[in-house]
């Protein structure tokens, strides 16, 4: 590790410290109505509300904001299916793409609008640009607006006393996509086109190489969704490669730039639950969680991969950081970002439910993709997704709350809110579909030979791709150990379910929480009432995350990561 | 034919959620302590 790799990491987690408190204001105004919008918007948001017959004023029980949240989803994924599976005959098809396969569409469609953008494709050679932009690009924007209105709904529940109600799905949706995703996209895409991010509708640039042969260059409509993919936590890559390919991502400023982009609104989310709930210390408690979280995970995966890679030391490559290299792990990295932006890329990535890589996570060190793996296994949580990884921590809140009850004798409380056993019950419910779908669907990959053909090596190796790829599905990632072949039948079709099962199944439980908590009265705070926003409760709830997530999970990366670590450091990779 | 057996599927995750909706409004449909005047 080098000075210079802290520093970035340093630098990093300031600028999104400093960034939380002003963007979690903005954000609780939008949510309240409380902005004096722009007139164009202003105008924009009031004519979809007539055009849709929506009453802005009209709020919905929990019920009736899931019932919305799923039919407006489902629409959007056969709309999505629907666009691939005829984009040979619509516009904007310069390259003349044929349609998308059935299993391949319905995987993307299902990707997207779960805001996990899984791709078993390659975007460049598979969809047209009308896909891109219409159907990729819009479900970017709409599912991350998805996720940040379920917790929105959620602070609600925790803010509001004997309320029947949690706000109005379609009215989130609208406000937090025209007055904080499109803004904010809109200045970030300027910002990449500026350092290099090509943003055009011209079919691929042909061109003629050194050597004098000839190379098709693919681009496109790149900015508009490199800042959508970021800023949503989408991290759907326009090219195969992600943001490692230097047109996503040319220099160490861009990636720096989209590692924010990532986690700005995640870190801002805390203050406006801060705000919502009248103790902004409440929101600084669970960002401080987050940021312990962070920095032990940096922690291990930067030490792995800027320390020497035991296989390739055996070989006599040198792999001391100097002036001339950076040093380190360097397979599978791009030599503009080294091992510390790449660890750091990584951590983030995966953190959140974003899942754009600028490196190969395969290629990380054995330990290093144990840590990915367990962010995502954790719920993503550390910052996490637009508001997929506060509710997400809410939940275990509520466990880490019910479990000091059990301590102490009491009932537990939060925010002034009793946590009884209906909010236990939809926490686990919640909790637990995650895991269920990932290891279900791990088990079955490892014993049928269509899952088994998918890992492109044996052992603890190939399983780990396997558990990864369910991992990222389930969480809502999107992230892979690319050596896995995905695009078949078999797994374009089980990742897609664990895909749905691991966002809208885990919505459902949480909606129920902000409706039961919304009802209740509060209770004035006593002297037994556990401080939820000190140190101590920081403990507990780092606590009840470590032994929640090591309960389920510990035994899985034992048989993946960690065995090829052990062999690894005995000297001989397992085959 | 493929695409109408795959929409059928998406039919039937929906079918899921919605179940899953219904189920969690009938397991919180009492009246908990905290929302009643009972001490």
């Amino acid at each position: 590790m080098t000075w210079q790799g802290w520093i970035l990491v340093i630098l990093f987690v300031g600028a999104v410290a400093a960034m939380t408190r002003p963007l979690g204001g903005y954000i609780a105004r939008i949510v309240d109505a409380d902005l004096p919008a722009p007139r164009g918007l202003a105008v924009l948001e009031n004519a979809i509300y007539r055009l849709a017959g929506i009453g802005p004023t009209r709020e919905q029980s929990w019920v009736c904001y899931a019932f919305s949240l799923l039919c407006f989803h489902m629409i959007g994924i056969a709309a999505l299916y629907g666009l691939q599976r005829l984009q040979h005959l619509l516009p904007l098809n310069p390259q003349g793409l044929e349609a998308v396969g059935p299993d391949l569409a319905l995987n993307t469609a299902i990707s997207f609008a779960t805001n996990t953008s899984w791709q078993s494709y390659a975007g460049e050679t598979t969809l047209s640009y009308l896909s891109q932009m219409a159907g990729i690009t819009v479900q970017s924007f709409l599912s991350g607006a998805t996720g940040i209105a379920v917790a929105i709904a959620l602070l609600r529940g925790f803010a509001r006393v004997s309320a029947r109600t949690v706000g109005n799905f379609w009215v989130d949706l609208t406000r937090i996509t025209l007055y904080l995703l499109l803004p904010i996209c809109v200045v970030a895409s300027l910002v990449l086109v500026s350092q290099g991010v090509p943003q055009t509708l011209n079919g691929y640039a042909e061109a003629t190489t050194l050597e004098g042969g000839r190379q098709l260059l693919a681009y496109g409509p790149v900015a508009s969704q490199e800042a959508i993919k970021l800023l949503s936590g989408d991290g759907g890559g326009f090219f195969n490669a992600n943001s490692a390919h230097p047109f996503e991502n040319p220099t160490a400023l861009t990636s720096f730039f989209e590692l924010l982009l990532i986690f700005m609104i995640g870190g801002a989310l805390t203050n406006t639950f801060g705000r919502m709930v009248g103790d902004e210390r409440q929101g600084w408690a669970l960002f401080s969680a987050m940021t312990i979280l962070f920095l032990a995970g940096v922690t291990v995966v930067y030490g792995g991969e800027a320390n020497r890679n035991p296989a390739l030391s055996s070989l006599g490559i040198d792999q001391v950081a100097s002036l001339e290299q950076a040093g380190g792990n360097m397979e599978g990295k791009e030599v503009r970002f080294g091992p510390a932006h790449s660890a750091l890329f990584a951590m983030v990535s995966t953190s959140s439910s974003d899942g754009a890589v600028n490196a190969m996570h395969e290629s990380f060190m054995p330990l290093s993709g144990a840590v990915l793996m367990a962010n995502m296994k954790i719920g993503e949580i550390i910052f996490g997704g637009p508001g997929s990884g506060l509710f997400g921590m809410l939940l275990l809140v509520i466990i880490a709350v019910f479990v000091a009850g059990l301590m102490v004798g009491r009932t537990p409380e939060y925010l002034g809110k009793k946590i009884e056993a209906d909010e236990i019950k939809m926490a686990m419910l919640a909790l637990l579909i995650t895991p269920a779908f990932i290891l279900g669907a791990v088990a079955i990959a490892v014993v049928l030979p269509p899952g088994l053909s998918g890992p492109a090596t044996d052992g603890p190796h190939g399983f780990s791709e396997v558990l990864y790829a369910y991992t990222s599905a389930a969480a809502t990632n999107g992230s892979a150990f690319t050596g896995l072949s995905a695009n078949n039948p078999f797994y374009n079709l089980t990742l897609a379910a664990a895909m749905f099962g691991g966002r809208f199944l885990v919505i459902v439980p949480v909606l129920c929480i902000a409706g039961t908590l919304a009802a209740k009265r509060r209770v004035p705070a006593s002297t037994g009432t556990l401080p939820t926003h000190g140190p101590q409760f920081v403990v507990l709830l780092l606590g009840t995350i470590v032994v929640l997530g090591g309960l389920t999970f510990f035994p899985a990366l034992v048989v993946g990561p960690v065995a090829e670590h052990l062999a690894m450091q005995s000297g001989g990779l397992m085959p | 034919m493929i695409d109408l057996a795959l929409l059928l599927l998406l039919a039937l995750g929906f079918a899921a959620a919605t179940g899953l909706v219904r189920l969690c409004e009938r397991l919180v449909a009492h009246e908990p302590a905290s929302r009643s005047d009972a001490p």
